[in-house]
C-alpha cells in the first residue's frame, strides 16, 4: 500500500477530483480506514495533516496548556509534565469537548456519595491516567481538580508524608485514593500516635505473652484487647501499681511508669483497654480530619466515591472497644482502611 | 431516622418544603406489579443531609402512616426513584424520575438488583412463596438500601443540569407507559406463566431505558415484546369486557414512512410497497408475488445497506445521503442526537458502531419517541372512556375495547394514529390469536 494509491482512490471518490469542502476529508478518513491497518487515531492525524492544520497545532498546544494550567490553577508548580496529554488530547476524537471541559470546568459540588465516571469525563479521566506522571501523588488528582473546579495541591518538593491535602475545591482541602483493591491506604500514621500505639503494643504483648502479628493487623490487636478485656485482668494490675508505688525496684519502677502512662492519657479512663481506644482514636482522628473531605476512586469501576472527614472518622474509630471493622492494618505505621465498610459499595456497578 | 410520630412527619413535611428531595418508596411485596402493590415504607432524603424512613405497613413499626400516604404522592418537584411506578402507585406527575436522570447522565440502565442488601435476598429467597415479604425484612436492612440508592443519587441530583431533553422525556415516557401497564391484559387459562397472573389479569413491564431506546417489555420471565404469532401464546389473552373485543392497530410500513419523514420526501398515497416495486421491477402493476419482492428489497436495503444500482431511486439517494451524513457526524463528534427527544446517542455507548447500524439504532429510537408522542395523545382520547390501550409493540397497538365503545371511539384512535400520513391496518377479534382486518 502507498501513499500515492490511496490519494489516487480518495481523489477518484471526490466529486471534484480534489478537495474542496470538509466532508471531503472524512472520505479520506474511509479511504485509510478501508485500505490500511492504521487505527482510528493515526487515521484522524493523517486527516488533520492533511486538512492542513498542523501550522494551528502548536498554537493549540500552547493555548491548551495555558487553559491546564488557569484550570488547574498551578500557577507556582511547573513540574508536571503536560506534553503527552496535550497531544493526546488534541488527537483525540473528541477533542473539541475534552478541550471545553478543561477551559470551562464542571464546578461540581462537594457532596457525599457515588460519581461513576463516565463519557468526556471518562475519556479525560483514561488520558491522564495513561499520560501524566506525579511523583508523591496520583495523575487522577488533575481530573478531580478539572470535573471540580479545583486546585491541585504542590506535592513534589515536599516529603510524602507531609502531604496534606491533594486538591482544594471551594475552599475545602480533599486527599484523593486511587485503588485497584478493596483496601485503601490512607497513608501514614501521625508521629505521636504511632510512638504511643507501639509503646502499648509492646507493653501489651508483654503483659499478655501474646504477639501482634507483623502486619499489625485489626484481628491480631482486637485478639490482645479481648484478653486485656478482664476485670480480675484489671483488678490486678490496679494491685500491681498499687504495690509497687513504693519499690526500689528500678525495673518495677520503670514499667508501673509505663502502665501508668496510659491511664493518664484522659481524665475518664479507668480501665486500660479504653486508654489504648483513646490512643487509637485520637490518632486516626488526627490523621484523618487534616482534609475536610476524602475521594476514593476504584479503578475497576471508574467510581469516585466522596465522603467527609468526619463520617471517615465516626466509622473508623473504635466501637465497643475494639477496633472497628473498618481498619484492616496498620502495616508498616500506614492506615489501611477497608472501603466496604465505609459503606463505599464497591463491588456495586459495573464497567 | 425512622419517623414514629405524627409531629416527627408533620416536621418532615415541613423541612421538605422548598427543599430538593429524594423519594424511594419500598413495596411490600417485590414479586407482585407495582400497580397491584403497597408500599411498605418511605425513605426521604433532603439537603443538609436530613434523611427519614417513613413506615407505612411493616411489621416493626410502632406507628404505621397508610392514611397519610397520600401527602406523599401529591408532593411536586421532588426526585421519586422510579417515576413510572410512583404513578401506579398514583403518584403527582410534576416529579423527577432518578432512573431516567441516571440513564441520561451514565449512559447506562439503572439497576435495582444493585442495591438490594444480603438481607433482602435471603428473605426474598426463604419466602419465596410469602407475599408482601418486605414487610417483614428489618426495617433497618430497607434503611440500608435506600441509603446505597442515595449514596449514587444524590450527587447526581446536585450536579447535573437537568436539560430540556431529560425534562421532556420524564414528563412523556413514565407517564405513558404507567398508564399502558396499569391497564394489564386479560388472560383465559391458556397463558404459560400463571404465576403471573392476579385476578385474571398480567402486567406489562416496560422498560425505555435500553440503549436505543426502544421500550423491552417482559415481566415474570414472559416477553411481551416477542409474542410468537403461530405457537398459540396469543391464544391466551382476550377482551376483560363480557360484551367486547381486542383491537390492534398497526402501522402501515412504518419504517419507510418515518424515515420519509425524517429526509422530508414525500410518499405518494397508497402502499408504499407498491410504489417502491414500480421502481424495483419496472412495471406499473405489480404482480403478488413482486409486491411480497418489493416489501422485502425495501426492508434489505433500509437494513442491511443500500447498493449502488438502488441510488437512482430517488427515495434510496436521499437517504443514502442521510445515512453518510448521521456517519460523518458520529465521526467528527463522537457522538449524534436522536431525532425527536434530543438524547444523545456516544461512542462509548457503542463502541462498535457502523454506518449502517447506527442508521438503524437512530431508526429505532425516531420510532419510539413519535410513537410515544401519538400514545400519549390516544391515551388522552380514553382518559373519560372505559377503552384501554393495553400493550405497545413498535408498530403496533393492542386496545381492550367494550362494545358500547367500539363505535365511537375506534374511528378518533385511528385519526390519531394516522395523523401526518401514517396509515393503519385494524384488527379485531375476541382473542388475540385470532384477529380478522377490519376497515372503520
Amino acid at each position: 500500500m502507498t501513499i500515492d494509491s490511496i490519494l489516487t482512490e480518495w481523489t477518484f471518490r471526490l466529486e471534484s477530483g480534489y478537495p474542496t469542502c470538509d466532508a471531503d476529508y472524512d472520505v479520506l478518513h474511509d479511504v485509510i480506514m478501508e485500505m490500511t491497518d492504521l487505527s482510528e487515531t493515526d487515521a484522524n492525524r493523517i486527516v488533520t495533516q492533511a486538512r492542513g492544520l498542523n501550522e494551528d497545532e502548536e498554537e493549540l498546544e500552547l493555548n491548551l496548556y495555558q487553559d491546564l494550567n488557569d484550570t488547574l490553577k498551578l500557577y507556582s508548580i511547573n513540574y508536571i509534565d503536560f506534553d503527552l496529554l496535550i497531544k493526546a488530547i488534541i488527537s483525540n476524537d473528541r477533542s473539541k469537548e475534552l478541550i471545553e471541559l478543561i477551559k470551562n470546568p464542571l464546578n461540581k459540588s462537594l457532596e457525599r456519595g457515588a460519581y461513576p465516571i463516565r463519557g468526556i469525563e471518562e475519556i479525560l479521566y483514561d488520558l491522564i491516567m495513561k499520560t501524566v506522571k506525579i511523583t508523591y501523588g496520583d495523575p487522577s488528582e488533575l481530573w478531580l481538580a478539572i470535573v471540580f473546579d479545583g486546585r491541585v495541591e504542590s506535592t513534589t518538593e515536599t516529603e510524602e508524608s507531609s502531604i496534606v491535602s491533594d486538591v482544594e475545591i471551594d475552599g475545602e482541602s480533599v486527599s484523593l485514593k486511587n485503588y485497584t483493591n478493596i483496601k485503601f491506604n490512607f497513608g501514614t500514621l501521625p508521629p505521636i500516635g504511632r510512638k504511643l500505639l507501639y509503646q502499648f503494643l509492646n507493653f501489651a504483648e508483654l503483659l499478655s505473652g501474646k504477639q501482634v502479628n507483623a502486619s499489625n493487623t485489626r484481628d491480631s490487636i482486637n485478639e490482645i484487647l479481648d484478653f486485656l478485656d478482664h476485670e480480675e485482668y484489671e483488678k490486678q494490675i490496679r494491685q500491681f501499681l498499687r504495690s509497687s508505688e513504693n519499690t526500689d525496684i528500678v525495673i518495677i519502677q520503670k514499667l508501673r511508669n509505663r502502665i501508668e502512662q496510659f491511664y493518664t492519657l484522659d481524665d475518664n479512663l479507668d480501665k486500660l483497654i479504653e486508654s489504648f481506644c483513646k490512643i487509637i482514636d485520637n490518632t486516626l482522628k488526627e490523621k484523618i480530619m487534616k482534609v475536610s473531605w476524602w475521594g476514593m476512586i476504584i479503578k475497576g469501576t471508574k467510581v469516585l466515591y466522596l465522603e467527609t472527614s468526619k463520617n471517615i472518622y465516626n466509622q473508623i474509630k473504635c466501637r465497643n472497644d475494639r477496633l472497628s471493622p473498618a481498619i484492616a492494618t496498620f502495616a508498616n505505621n500506614q492506615l489501611f482502611i477497608y472501603g466496604s465498610q465505609l459503606g463505599l459499595n464497591i463491588t456495586a456497578k459495573k464497567d | 431516622m425512622i419517623v414514629d410520630s405524627i409531629e416527627d412527619l408533620d416536621a418532615l413535611f415541613g423541612y421538605m418544603q422548598d427543599r430538593t428531595c429524594l423519594v424511594v418508596p419500598v413495596l411490600t411485596d417485590h414479586q407482585s406489579h407495582v400497580s397491584q402493590n403497597k408500599i411498605s415504607c418511605i425513605y426521604i432524603y433532603t439537603e443538609d443531609d436530613v434523611e427519614r424512613l417513613v413506615p407505612i405497613n411493616h411489621t416493626e413499626q410502632l406507628q404505621g402512616f397508610s392514611e397519610h400516604v397520600h401527602r406523599f404522592l401529591e408532593l411536586e418537584s421532588v426526585f421519586v426513584h422510579d417515576k413510572k411506578a410512583w404513578l401506579q402507585l398514583g403518584g403527582n406527575d410534576s416529579v423527577y424520575d432518578l432512573k431516567t436522570l441516571w440513564w441520561c447522565t451514565y449512559g447506562e440502565t439503572y439497576d435495582d438488583s444493585l442495591y438490594l442488601q444480603p438481607a433482602h435476598h435471603f428473605y426474598q429467597r426463604r419466602h419465596h412463596q410469602l407475599a408482601h415479604v418486605n414487610a417483614i425484612i428489618p426495617i433497618m436492612q430497607h434503611a440500608a438500601m435506600c441509603q446505597k440508592i442515595r449514596k449514587y443519587a444524590w450527587p447526581m441530583i446536585r450536579n447535573v443540569k437537568l436539560t430540556e431533553s431529560y425534562k421532556t422525556f420524564n414528563s412523556l415516557y413514565p407517564k405513558v407507559f404507567a398508564a399502558i401497564e396499569s391497564a394489564g391484559l386479560q388472560v383465559n387459562e391458556r397463558f404459560p406463566q400463571p404465576v403471573a397472573v392476579h385476578n385474571n389479569q398480567v402486567y406489562t413491564n416496560y422498560n425505555y431505558h435500553t440503549s436505543t431506546g426502544r421500550p423491552s417489555n417482559a415481566y415474570r420471565g414472559f416477553n411481551f415484546a416477542a409474542m410468537n404469532k403461530e405457537d398459540g401464546t396469543r391464544s391466551a389473552f382476550c377482551s376483560r369486557f363480557e360484551q367486547g373485543a381486542l383491537v390492534e392497530m398497526d402501522f402501515d410500513a412504518y419504517h419507510v414512512r418515518l424515515i420519509a419523514k425524517l429526509i422530508g420526501y414525500k410518499l405518494p398515497e397508497g402502499s408504499v410497497h407498491e410504489y417502491f416495486g414500480r421502481f424495483y421491477f419496472s412495471t406499473d402493476t405489480l404482480t403478488t408475488e413482486q409486491y411480497e419482492q418489493s416489501k422485502q428489497i425495501t426492508f434489505r436495503l433500509l437494513y442491511g445497506g443500500i447498493d449502488r444500482e438502488f441510488l437512482a431511486i430517488p427515495f434510496f439517494k436521499q437517504v443514502n445521503d442521510f445515512i453518510w451524513n448521521l456517519w460523518n457526524q458520529w465521526k467528527k463528534q463522537g457522538y449524534i442526537r436522536t431525532a425527536i427527544d434530543r438524547r444523545t446517542m456516544t461512542r462509548e455507548q457503542f463502541p462498535d458502531m457502523t454506518a449502517n447500524k447506527l442508521f438503524n439504532y437512530y431508526l429505532q429510537s425516531l420510532e419510539t419517541e413519535f410513537s410515544v408522542r401519538k400514545l400519549d395523545q390516544v391515551l388522552n382520547l380514553l382518559s373519560s372512556s372505559e377503552t384501554c390501550m393495553i400493550l405497545y409493540t413498535y408498530d403496533s397497538v393492542l386496545f381492550d375495547v367494550p362494545l358500547s365503545e367500539a363505535k365511537h371511539i375506534l374511528p378518533q384512535i385511528q385519526d390519531i394514529m394516522q395523523s401526518g400520513n401514517f396509515p393503519v391496518k385494524c384488527k379485531v377479534g375476541d382473542i388475540y390469536s385470532k384477529m380478522r382486518d377490519i376497515t372503520l
